[in-house]
């Protein structure tokens, strides 16, 4: 165990049995996150990044390797992660404050206890005013917003985001770009983020890990310096475009090797 | 506001119309009455049940046993349903026989529940019941099988213990189907009822559409199968609204096919 990590896989492979023959799905795949960082995992659509998430999330159980968290090894959902969807998945029968109290009602703690601080993290997400609303009512952005409010409710140490951005529009995609770096700012969580979109990953990142497809394994990393708070300015700055620009050249690089 | 007036008033001027055309064809057909009862006997039938109260017990006998039929049925079906659903043993073990059932007509077991059950209501109920179970048992199997994945893995995501994901996700996620079932089961515990009492019976709305057979009063049958549309109505009107009610974030499905 390495002093201030917060996640640690090493050598994680993932075999799905299908039929006709066994499905490599991410293999020799080393990460690591330390406290407080915020790091992108970037890679082309079905390179086993949602794998590797939902390892991490105890979901799925890794074939061989190692993943732990805070010290201690996988094995099953932990208190200490709090997971935000490419899907909003609010229950629709719940109301809004509802539905963040979830993680709270999953562990078993005190839900009246809670409720103050669900209605700070919607005012925190811009949704103070919507708690008795139904997710029916709100629009695809709104709804993201309550996922991510109900993935922090219970303080993780971990926040993990399954592209979290990727069904929404280009414009409310990049206010909530914004609104995630303050939020991050804000509370300062240890983020694995998934995205397949280089400028989002390079400007909410401290850290970027190129992911290779079939089977899924960390091929890069680089680390992303612009500094903080990143405005919207920054995305038509020179070193924005250039960092943009090294990202996109290694997949290219990638694509060559694989093709 | 208009369209909820013509609503109304279109579907009454049609009535209006099929009654008036029902009058006057008898006259000019000279329909026999044992064939075709004039509207105005059927009314007078009608009057002498209800006001002056001969149809009533007749009616409750019906009325009770379809409900308390119904409320076991349902509920019974409801709770193995969800077991099945959720456990892969007892689905291994029963499944089978469930389809086996499912696969009679239960009409045909009338006659072996009333010798198991006698005369009285207690058959009437029994056969309700039975009728009620299997759709709404498949519906909720089915509702509760198709809950969405992603939400069940949500909820895993944040430790949900199992208890918690079905209370909580899988039943409200069912809800729909159930209330689909709810509707079918409604219309098939009329049915169940009346058969268990046209089977042996000495009272209920069956009984009365036997006994009217018995000399040929027609006028009194059509009273009788009135008071059934009216039960079956308000039954599937109330179903309906509980349905627009508790499944508020889904929108109502219309009724579906009746089977049998």
């Amino acid at each position: 165990m390495t002093q201030g990590r917060v996640l640690e896989v090493a050598g994680l492979a993932v075999v799905y049995q299908s039929n006709r023959e066994p499905q490599r799905a991410v293999e020799n795949c080393d990460i690591s996150v330390g406290a407080g960082e915020f790091v992108s995992i970037i890679g082309p659509s079905g390179c086993g990044k949602s794998t590797l998430l939902s390892v991490v999330a105890g979901l799925l159980e890794a074939t061989r390797g190692r993943v732990s968290i805070l010290g201690s090894e996988v094995r099953g959902p932990r208190p200490e992660v709090g997971m935000v969807f490419q899907r909003p998945t609010l229950l629709p029968w719940m109301n809004v404050i509802e539905n963040v109290l979830i993680p709270v009602r999953a562990l078993g703690r005190n839900v009246e206890a809670h409720r103050q601080q669900a209605q700070d993290l919607l005012k925190l997400v811009g949704l103070g005013t919507h708690a008795r609303h139904y997710p029916h009512e709100l629009s695809g952005g709104m709804q993201q917003r309550v996922g991510l409010a109900r993935a922090l409710i219970h303080d993780p140490g971990l926040l993990l985001m399954d592209e979290p951005f990727a069904a929404l529009d280009a414009m409310t995609r990049e206010r909530m770009s914004l609104e995630l770096q303050d939020i991050w700012m804000a509370r300062r969580k240890t983020v694995l983020f998934i995205t397949h979109s280089i400028p989002e990953a390079v400007f909410l990142s401290d850290r970027i890990a190129v992911m290779t497809p079939s089977p899924g394994r960390i091929e890069r990393e680089i680390a992303i310096d612009l500094p903080r708070p990143r405005r919207v300015e920054t995305l038509a700055s020179p070193a924005f475009a250039a960092l943009c620009g090294e990202i996109r050249e290694t997949f290219n690089a990638l694509a060559g090797e694989h093709a | 506001m208009k369209d909820r007036v013509t609503s109304f008033i279109f579907p009454a001027l049609s009535l209006l119309g099929l009654v008036a055309l029902w009058h006057f064809s008898i006259d000019l057909f000279a329909i026999p009455d044992y064939l075709l009862p004039r509207p105005s006997a059927v009314i007078s039938h009608l009057k002498t049940g209800y006001i002056d109260g001969v149809f009533w017990p007749h009616f409750a006998f019906t009325l009770q046993s379809t409900i308390t039929g119904y409320l076991l049925g349902c509920v019974s079906a409801i709770l193995v349903g969800a077991v099945l659903a959720e456990s892969r043993t007892f689905e291994k073990c029963f499944y089978p026989f469930i389809i086996a059932l499912q696969s009679m007509p239960k009409v045909a077991l009338a006659p072996l529940i009333i010798v198991w059950f006698g005369y009285g209501a207690a058959s009437k109920v029994v056969m309700v019941a039975l009728m009620c179970f299997f759709p709404l048992f498949v519906n909720t199997v089915v509702g509760i099988r198709q809950t969405d994945r992603q939400l069940v893995s949500m909820m895993q995501s944040f430790s949900a213990p199992a208890s918690l994901v079905f209370f909580r996700v899988k039943l409200y996620a069912a809800a729909g189907h159930i209330f689909a079932g709810l509707q079918i089961s409604i219309v098939l515990a009329l049915i169940g009822a009346v058969v268990a009492e046209f089977v042996a019976s000495s009272k209920g709305i069956g009984w009365l559409i036997q006994s009217s057979l018995a000399n040929f009063n027609t006028a009194q049958m059509f009273a009788a199968l009135l008071s059934l549309v009216a039960i079956g109505l308000v039954g599937t009107q109330t179903i309906q609204f509980l349905h627009r009610r508790v499944v508020f974030w889904e929108q109502a499905a219309p009724m579906t096919a009746l089977p049998e």
